[in-house]
């Protein structure tokens, strides 16, 4: 190990600020892509379940429309 | 090869190895990034010149690199597009488009970070940065034309023009250092020469390096799974397997 202490490592011989910065913006950049890649493919999912459900129930005739066509015949 | 090719046409075939792959693709990037993280932060030697600051290397330059490949493999996939009309090459268009630009944002600010303490400047308008910059206004107005034109179709292919056009920049950045009197150095790991830094520091580097493009791997394969999934919706295999999901 190359640092004798947590603070030695935080303080990286004066350039702690620089290196942070860089490792941090890399982690939430790259955790942030990853959560994004999830969650949009998780609302694309409910997003087509619902619409195929909606497609279903628009095809299927109700008992109204079938008594009313019946009537007429 | 050939087989592989016409595989690569169906849409369904690489939703399908998409998410085969997609667990390894993970747990070897979580892997590979924590070694090459902890190694380089934590075990790597000081630089005899820049103490720890270098240390930035083992984020800027898996970035950097990638940067420029996701944008390679963009022109590929534009060019093979265009020429055998495949579908899924839009769809990898449009998903590593946000992705590539994201990482170039990151090598432009790990490098800036790095360019502080060790040359004193956040930034110097060279050959080098001022082309890696413009590599990120190239991303940002794929995205930018690919949102402005309604009709999918004439997107694409509106699309696909300009990132080839776009691929010139590649080659300009890569010999920006050597072509251009730059303030960033010359490359210190190439393919022919024994690398200019000792494997303490360069094995952690291509372990990072590894790591990054696996994590890229993994989001592209996420991201065109959600795409392949809306452009398919119509289709008997996604209406099958919607069901199956709702039931769940």
């Amino acid at each position: 190990m190359q640092f004798e202490s947590l603070a030695a490592f935080i303080a990286m011989d004066g350039q702690g600020f620089y290196i942070w910065l860089s490792y941090g913006f890399f982690l939430v950049c790259f955790m942030g892509l990853v959560l994004a890649a999830l969650r949009e493919r998780r609302l694309m999912v409910a997003q087509l379940a619902r619409q195929m459900r909606r497609d279903a129930l628009s095809r299927k005739p109700t008992a109204a429309h079938t008594e009313t066509s019946q009537e007429i015949l | 090869m050939w087989s592989f090719f016409h595989k690569m046409g169906s849409p369904k075939w690489f939703y399908d190895i998409a998410q085969r792959w997609k667990p390894w693709l993970a747990i070897g990037a979580l892997l590979l990034l924590l070694v090459g993280m902890v190694w380089g932060l934590l075990f790597a030697p000081k630089d005899y010149l820049q103490a720890q600051s270098y240390r930035i290397i083992f984020i800027h330059v898996p970035t950097a690199l990638l940067a420029q490949s996701c944008y390679i493999a963009m022109a590929l996939a534009a060019l093979v597009g265009m020429v055998w009309k495949m579908k899924l090459a839009d769809v990898f268009i449009k998903t590593a488009a946000p992705v590539g630009a994201v990482i170039t944002f990151l090598a432009l600010l790990t490098g800036a970070a790095w360019g502080k303490p060790t040359w004193g400047t956040w930034w110097v308008w060279d050959a080098r940065l001022t082309s890696m910059l413009l590599l990120l206004f190239i991303y940002l107005g794929i995205i930018a034309l690919r949102a402005a034109i309604d009709e999918a179709q004439a997107a694409a292919r509106a699309v696909a023009i300009l990132t080839l056009v776009g691929v010139v920049n590649i080659p300009i950045i890569k010999y920006s250092v050597e072509v251009f009197n730059t303030l960033h150095q010359k490359a210190s790991i190439t393919l022919t020469a024994k690398p200019a830094m000792p494997p303490e520091m360069y094995i952690p580097l291509l372990i990072m390096v590894l790591g990054c493009y696996l994590v890229f791997a993994w989001l592209i394969f996420q991201r065109m799974q959600t795409e392949i999934l809306f452009r398919e919706r119509r289709t008997r295999w996604v209406q099958d397997w919607l069901r199956t999901q709702s039931s769940s």
